[in-house]
């Protein structure tokens, strides 16, 4: 499947408003087999309409690095929602509402966690400020809470912000899904930043 | 090259999330129920639970020759509207590409602005013919919240298995259905018809709870989307 925005093959903007409107159709039928469970119709209606739903997203989101956690996040809605899709009416304009509310959620979210790793790096800026001797107890306690964290949120943390991974690389890496990584990594930052706020207390 | 390798990256990840969702039970695929079988199957529980409550709290006296009386008949008919539309809205709501077509939406902008207005209109501002010292008057109040929290349970358990994008709206249509339809109900059996009365112990608690349920409804209404 190629999910290349050039592809002329699965372009549906390229058809005639016949094939267009064929193409529309047969997606159609595509969703009212998955919902009665045919799950090779699923995975033709996900390549299928990949390319389409890619385009909608590459149109609205500038920065390429957020092009595939909007996409993403795309599908996994589109999963979520599809048990309310009528089939007797036409899917345009139940797809275009859920890609163009779940880009709304997907945005949004990317920009608070966005504003909290810099609230974190701020904090770790902050602790290099002072004096040697300060700056190697906030070590200290930087390492103690990253200690603290549980397991799988340490993890994720040390994966993205120690080791430098990209968000694709350590999902694979935890054999988990990219959004359930940055829920992971969100909570281990949210733990970091209580436990510094308390040593910059003391 | 770095383009290349993004188009790369992209289409491998693409194909491992296809893997992913194509191992889903298809069970969870399935289509739910219809929005017009949903809002018969709440509306119609809804009207018989109220209809026993109402024979069970016991009828206000004189109720069947009163509700005649074209203020007071208009009145509860606004009352039945707005439950029913709102029902409706708050089942579209979750349904992406759905919305309330324009007539409806004017018929319940116009029960909900005379739902307001009536008692001004057809409502005396005292009865004569009822004993204030009454104890259930002052009752009508807590209980058009109590009765009408369970049918706002029993339609947002329905509209949670929905899809909502806009979750306080549906939180505040589905409120304003369930605690209506529970206002009316008690309204059939309350023995002071005043102005004063229906509009501080019958609709005030009905416009509280909606307020209520849009907090309420963002929460519980979005969380399908957290669902792994």
């Amino acid at each position: 499947m190629a999910l290349d925005r050039d592809s002329k093959s699965k372009k549906p903007f390229g058809y005639s408003s016949e094939e267009n409107r064929l193409q529309w159709e047969s997606w159609q039928s595509l969703m009212a087999l998955t919902q009665s469970g045919d799950l090779q119709a699923y995975r033709r209606l996900l390549e299928e309409i990949g390319p389409l739903l890619l385009g909608y997203v590459r149109k609205r989101v500038y920065d390429p690095d957020q092009v595939m956690d909007a996409y993403q996040d795309l599908l996994l809605t589109l999963h979520k929602a599809l048990p309310t899709y009528d089939p007797k009416r036409p899917l345009g304009p139940w797809l275009f509402t859920v890609a163009r509310n779940s880009l709304l959620v997907s945005l949004g979210r990317k920009r608070r966690i966005l504003e909290r790793e810099v609230q974190v790096e701020k904090l770790q800026d902050r602790a290099q400020a002072p004096a040697a001797e300060e700056s190697e107890g906030l070590g200290d306690e930087l390492y103690r809470a990253l200690r603290g964290l549980p397991k799988m949120n340490r993890q994720a943390v040390e994966l993205l912000k120690i080791q430098g991974l990209s968000l694709e690389e350590a999902s694979r890496r935890l054999g988990i899904s990219v959004p359930a990584l940055k829920v992971r990594a969100h909570r281990g930052y949210e733990y970091l930043r209580k436990s510094l706020g308390e040593v910059r207390k003391k | 090259m770095k383009d290349a390798a993004r188009r790369a990256n992209l289409m491998k990840a693409h194909q491992r999330l296809v893997e992913e969702l194509v191992q889903t039970p298809p069970a969870r695929l399935r289509r739910g129920l219809d929005p017009r079988v949903q809002w018969i199957l709440w509306f119609g529980l809804m009207v018989l639970a109220l209809a026993g409550l109402v024979l069970f709290l016991g009828p206000r006296p004189g109720l069947w020759l009163d509700i005649q009386k074209p203020g007071f008949g208009i009145f509860f008919a606004l009352v039945l509207v707005g439950g029913a539309l709102s029902a409706w809205g708050a089942i579209l709501s979750g349904i992406p590409g759905r919305s309330m077509a324009a007539w409806q939406k004017a018929i319940l902008g116009f029960a909900l602005a005379g739902l307001v207005l009536s008692p001004f209109v057809f409502f005396p501002a005292v009865a004569p013919d009822v004993d204030g010292s009454r104890l259930d008057d002052d009752w009508c109040f807590p209980l058009v919240l109590a009765v009408g929290f369970l049918p706002w349970v029993g339609l947002g358990s329905i509209l949670a298995r929905n899809a909502s994008f806009r979750p306080a709206l549906t939180g505040v249509f589905s409120g304003t259905s369930a605690f209506l339809m529970a206002s009316g109900a008690l309204y059939l059996c309350c023995p002071c018809w005043t102005r004063g009365h229906i509009l501080m112990a019958h609709l005030l608690p009905v416009a509280l709870a909606s307020f209520a349920t849009a907090f309420l409804g963002s929460y519980w209404f979005s969380r399908w989307m957290k669902k792994s």
